[in-house]
C-alpha cells in the first residue's frame, strides 16, 4: 500500500510586493491504485497542486507523505531521484522529443533510470502494445496524431512502473473521441498496473472516469465527493 | 551509452547549417594544427640530419679553447696534436663507425677578380666520406681529392667567375701570423642543402692544409660518427677513461651544435601555437555558443527530462556530449584533412627555392621544406579539438541545469 498524504499544504506566489495565495490548506489522502480527478475553474491552484504532489515544485508550507515517507524536506537532488523511481508525468501538450522515435522516447525513461540496466526492448515493446501503438514504434511524434502522441506520452510515463502518475490536463488537446481513447487507456492502466493517478481537468466526460473528484476553488479543496 | 551518443548526434544535426558553421573553425584549428606540427617537425628532423651529416657528426673531439660560439676560427687556439692513445681508442671502440680529422680556417677566396671571405675545411678524402656525406653531394662526382684541388659549396660559386678549369685563390693568415696564399683547380661543386656548408665552405686536401698553416700534425677536430643505434650516452662514458688523461681535449656534441636549431624550433612552435590556440579559442566560443542556443530552443524538452527525473549529470552529459561530437567532428575532418596535407608535405614536400633564395630563415635548410608524416601527433591533435569541444560546452551546460523546472516547462 502506497497511499499519498498531504497535510495542510501552503502555496504563496510573490508576484512583485503581492503575495498570491495558490493553495491554502489542503489536506487529503489519495489511496494506492485510485484514479482521482482533480477539478475547478481556471487559476484554481489545480496545477500547483499536481506539481508539489509530483514533487516539482515545494509547498510553503505542510507536508507530503508517500506512505511514511516524508517528501517535503527532500532537497532538490533527492526529489529529482524520487521522481525517477516512483513517479510518471504525462503532458496536456503531449513533451515528446522530437528527435526521438516512439520507442525512443519511451526508452529515454529507463535510460535515465537505474534500476533499469537491461531487458529495455521487452519493456518498452510491452508497454507499447498495452496502449496500442506497437506498430508506430519507430516513427517520429511528427508522424503521429495527438491523440497518438499522448498513448506514447503514457507508455513513457509506465514504463518504469511508478506509484503514482500526474497528468496535467492530459485531454485538453485532443477531440472528444480521442479525449475518450486516452482517458479508457489510463484507466486501464490504471486497472492492470494498479498505479495511482491523478489528473486535472476542465472537462465534464473526463471528469466522469474518476473514482473521486478533488472540487478546488481559490485554492481551497470545495468538497470531497 | 550508445543511447545518449545516438541523441547527441541527433541533436547536432537538428541545425544542419549552424551544426556545419561551428564546426569550420575547428576543422580549420585541427588541419592547421597538424600541418604546423608536420612542418616544424619536418624542418627540426631535416635540419638535424642537415646537421650531422655535414657539420657536426655525432660528436667531435676538440680543444678545451674550442667553442661553438666563437667565429673566429684561429688554429693556434684551437688546434691541437691527436694523442696516438685516442685514435688507437676511437679505431677498436666497437661504438664507433668512423671517424675523421678536420682542419678548419677562415680565408678569402679569389678568382682574380672577386674576393668572397669563406671558411676552408682540411680533410682527409677516405675517412672524410665515411664519417660525412658531404663528398656524396658533389657535382661531378668525384672519387679522389689531390693537392691543390678544391671543392667549393655551389652559392659560394655564385659570386665568382668560373669556367672550365678555373683556379682560384685561397688568402689567409698562417700560424706564424702572415699573410699567405695558395693556388686551388676547381674539382668540382657541393650542393648539400645545408646553409652553411653551401654558402660559406670550401674543401681542400688536409696535408695541403697543414703545410699551407705551419700546423705539422695537428687538427682543429676529430669528427666521429656513431654507429645507428649507439646512444650518444654509452660512447662518452666508455671514452671517459681515456680523455680525462688529456684535460686539454673535451668533447662537443651534435646537441651542442643544435642549441641555435632547437632555440628556434621552440620559438617557432610557440608563436605558431598562438594563432592556433586564437582558431580554436575562436572554434570553442562556436561550441558554446551553438550549445547555449539549443538549450534556449529546447527548454521544454529539457524540463521535461528533469520531470521525468533525469539527474543533472544526465543532463550535462547530454549536453557535453553534443559538444564533444561537434569538436570530435570537426577534429575528424581536420584529421583527414591536416593527414592529407601533412601525407603530402612528407612525401613531396613545399619548393620554396624560388622565394627563399639568400634569406636565411635560422634553419640550417633550404630550398625543400619538407614535413613529417607522424599518426601519433594527428591523433593527438584530432583529441585536443574534442577536448576543446568538451570543455567549450562545459558552462553553458549548466543553464540546463540552473533554470527552475517549473519555469521551462510552460
Ligand atoms: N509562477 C507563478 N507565479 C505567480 N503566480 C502563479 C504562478 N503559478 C501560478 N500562479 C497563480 O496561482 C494560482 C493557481 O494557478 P494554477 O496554475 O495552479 O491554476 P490552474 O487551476 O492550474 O489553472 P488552469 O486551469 O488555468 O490551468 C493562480 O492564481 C495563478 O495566477
Ligand atoms: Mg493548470
Amino acid at each position: 500500500m502506497q497511499d499519498v498524504r498531504v497535510e495542510n499544504i501552503v502555496k504563496d506566489y510573490k508576484v512583485g510586493d503581492i503575495t498570491v495565495r495558490a493553495l491554502n490548506s489542503i489536506s487529503l489522502v489519495i489511496k494506492k491504485g485510485s484514479f482521482i480527478s482533480v477539478a475547478g475553474p481556471s487559476g484554481s491552484g489545480k496545477t500547483t497542486l499536481l506539481n508539489i504532489i509530483g514533487c516539482l515544485d515545494k509547498p510553503t508550507s505542510g507536508e507530503i507523505f508517500f506512505d511514511d515517507e516524508k517528501i517535503s524536506g527532500y532537497d532538490d537532488n533527492m526529489l529529482t531521484y524520487f521522481r525517477n523511481q516512483n513517479i510518471g508525468f504525462i503532458f496536456q501538450d503531449f513533451n515528446l522529443i522530437p528527435v526521438l522515435t516512439v520507442y525512443e522516447n519511451v526508452e529515454f525513461s529507463l535510460a535515465i533510470n537505474p534500476k533499469f540496466r537491461k531487458n529495455h526492448k521487452k519493456l518498452v515493446e510491452e508497454m507499447l502494445d498495452m496502449v496500442g501503438i506497437l506498430e508506430l514504434r519507430n516513427r517520429f511524434p511528427k508522424e503521429l496524431s495527438g491523440g497518438q502522441k499522448q498513448r506514447v506520452a503514457i507508455a513513457r510515463a509506465l514504463v518504469k512502473k511508478p506509484i503514482l502518475v500526474l497528468a496535467d490536463e492530459p485531454t485538453a488537446n485532443l477531440d472528444s473521441e480521442n479525449a475518450k481513447n486516452v482517458m479508457e487507456i489510463m484507466k486501464k492502466m490504471n486497472r492492470d498496473l494498479n498505479t495511482t493517478f491523478i489528473f486535472s481537468t476542465h472537462d465534464k466526460l473526463v471528469m466522469d472516469y474518476a473514482d473521486d473528484i478533488i472540487h478546488l476553488r481559490d485554492g481551497k479543496i470545495l468538497q470531497k465527493v | 551509452m550508445i543511447f545518449w551518443i545516438k541523441l547527441a548526434f541527433k541533436n547536432i544535426f537538428r541545425n544542419k547549417q549552424r551544426t556545419f558553421l561551428t564546426l569550420l573553425p575547428i576543422i580549420f584549428g585541427v588541419t592547421l594544427l597538424i600541418v604546423m606540427f608536420s612542418l616544424l617537425d619536418g624542418l627540426n628532423r631535416d635540419s638535424i640530419d642537415n646537421l650531422i651529416n655535414y657539420e657536426s657528426a655525432t660528436l667531435k673531439i676538440v680543444s678545451k679553447n674550442f667553442s661553438i660560439y666563437d667565429k673566429k676560427i684561429d688554429i693556434n687556439r684551437v688546434g691541437f696534436l691527436v694523442p696516438d692513445e685516442i685514435t688507437e681508442f676511437l679505431k677498436n671502440s666497437k661504438m664507433v663507425e668512423s671517424f675523421t680529422p678536420e682542419i678548419i680556417f677562415t680565408g678569402n677566396l679569389s678568382d682574380g677578380i672577386n674576393r668572397l671571405p669563406v671558411i676552408v675545411k682540411g680533410i682527409d678524402f677516405s675517412s672524410f666520406k665515411k664519417t660525412f656525406k658531404t663528398l656524396e653531394k658533389t657535382y661531378p662526382k668525384i672519387d679522389d681529392f689531390e693537392n691543390g684541388e678544391i671543392l667549393i659549396g655551389n652559392d659560394v660559386l655564385k659570386y665568382l667567375e668560373i669556367n672550365y678549369d678555373s683556379t682560384f685563390i685561397i688568402q689567409s693568415r698562417t700560424s706564424g701570423g702572415t699573410f699567405d696564399a695558395f693556388d686551388v683547380k676547381l674539382l668540382g661543386v657541393i650542393s648539400t642543402g645545408n646553409p652553411n656548408i653551401d654558402r660559406a665552405t670550401t674543401y681542400v686536401d688536409i696535408d695541403q692544409a697543414r703545410n699551407f698553416l705551419h700546423i705539422g700534425r695537428k687538427v682543429s677536430n676529430i669528427s666521429i660518427k656513431l654507429k645507428k643505434e649507439t646512444s650518444l650516452y654509452d660512447f662518452m662514458k666508455s671514452f671517459e677513461k681515456v680523455l680525462s688523461k688529456y684535460p686539454d681535449l673535451k668533447l662537443v656534441t651534435w646537441e651542442d651544435f643544435a642549441v641555435e636549431i632547437k632555440a628556434i624550433d621552440s620559438a617557432k612552435r610557440y608563436s605558431s601555437s598562438i594563432l592556433i590556440f586564437v582558431f580554436l579559442l575562436i572554434g570553442g566560443v562556436g561550441i558554446a555558443n551553438t550549445i547555449l542556443l539549443s538549450i534556449y530552443e529546447r527548454y521544454k524538452e529539457i524540463g521535461t527530462m528533469r520531470a521525468m527525473g533525469a539527474p543533472n549529470n544526465v543532463i550535462l552529459k547530454m549536453f557535453l556530449f553534443e559538444g564533444a561530437t561537434i569538436g570530435f567532428l570537426g577534429s575528424f575532418i581536420g584529421m583527414v584533412l591536416g593527414g592529407l596535407i601533412s601525407l603530402y608535405l612528407y612525401k613531396i614536400g613545399l619548393d620554396f627555392s624560388s622565394v627563399i633564395k639568400d634569406i636565411d630563415i635560422g634553419y640550417p635548410i633550404k630550398n625543400i621544406f619538407r614535413g613529417s608524416f607522424d599518426i601519433i601527433s594527428i591523433l593527438k591533435s584530432g583529441l585536443f579539438g574534442t577536448f576543446v569541444g568538451i570543455i567549450a560546452s562545459f558552462y553553458p551546460a549548466r543553464r540546463a541545469i540552473k533554470e527552475n523546472i517549473i519555469r521551462i516547462l510552460k
